[in-house]
């Protein structure tokens, strides 16, 4: 699962719009890269760790680094243990504390 | 302008560092010669058709998890394209370092390569598999 967002003027899957951003699982990486060439989308750059012993795109082991990967790249570097996906953060609104 | 001297390459494949793996590296950026000569030429005549490129990089192997191994096995089997990139110093892009790039398929895989006492190495081919070919980034 990627997140994405609307690049042109179309409709993607019915409902979303230019600027739109969105999860979706692309069937096959070919389905992702066509639609990255045509430009209708774009990658929402996610954060990773380095979690292996080598730099990956010149970030030291035990770092975190912001990149937008493609299924491909992810699936890669997921399994092969280089990077692990950090889940942002759930922030806790005013009221949700007030109310604890 | 002082004559380069490769000593301290930086290496990456799929975004994984591994200039520490690898001691030899050749880039290659080619057009087809396609000929064009017609009758009642005296001499042949060419321009450039298509273009190619293609990195060959020769690794130390190691089967430590996220080494050389780790990174060119899975490489093999896939039929997507990966980013390679190559520089003449580990320093960051500029115009005085820039970057070979590409996106490239693993076109061989000699998981192991030597006589006994050698350390083993493999000449990982990477050909390009993008419309882009190869190109130049200073930064």
């Amino acid at each position: 699962m990627n997140t994405y967002k609307v690049m042109l003027p179309i409709l993607v899957n019915g409902e979303h719009k230019q600027g739109d951003v969105f999860e979706h699982e692309f069937d096959s990486p070919e389905d992702e890269e066509a639609n990255l060439t045509s430009g209708l989308l774009e990658i929402v750059p996610r954060t990773y760790k380095v979690v292996g012993p080598s730099e990956v795109f010149e970030t030291p082991a035990g770092s975190e680094l912001e990149k937008a990967l493609t299924m491909t790249q992810e699936k890669l570097l997921l399994d092969g243990g280089f990077l692990e996906r950090v889940e942002p953060k759930k922030t806790r609104s005013k009221k949700t504390e007030a109310d604890e | 302008m002082a004559i380069f001297t490769l000593t301290d390459a930086f290496i990456s494949v799929n975004g994984v560092t591994l200039s520490d793996h690898a001691n030899k590296v050749t880039i290659e950026d080619t057009r087809d010669s396609v000929d064009i000569t017609a009758f009642g030429a005296t001499s042949k005549a060419i321009t450039k058709g298509l273009g190619d490129a293609k990195m060959t990089i020769t690794f130390y192997q190691d089967f430590a998890g996220g080494k050389t191994h780790a990174t060119l096995q899975p490489l093999i089997s896939s039929s997507t394209g990966v980013a390679i990139e190559v520089r003449g110093t580990s320093a960051a892009r500029s115009a005085t370092n820039p970057a070979a790039l590409m996106t490239g398929l693993l076109m061989n895989y000699n998981m192991l390569d030597g006589s006994v006492g050698d350390a083993t190495q493999i000449d990982a081919e990477f050909n390009n598999s993008s419309q882009a070919g190869m190109t130049y980034p200073t930064s």
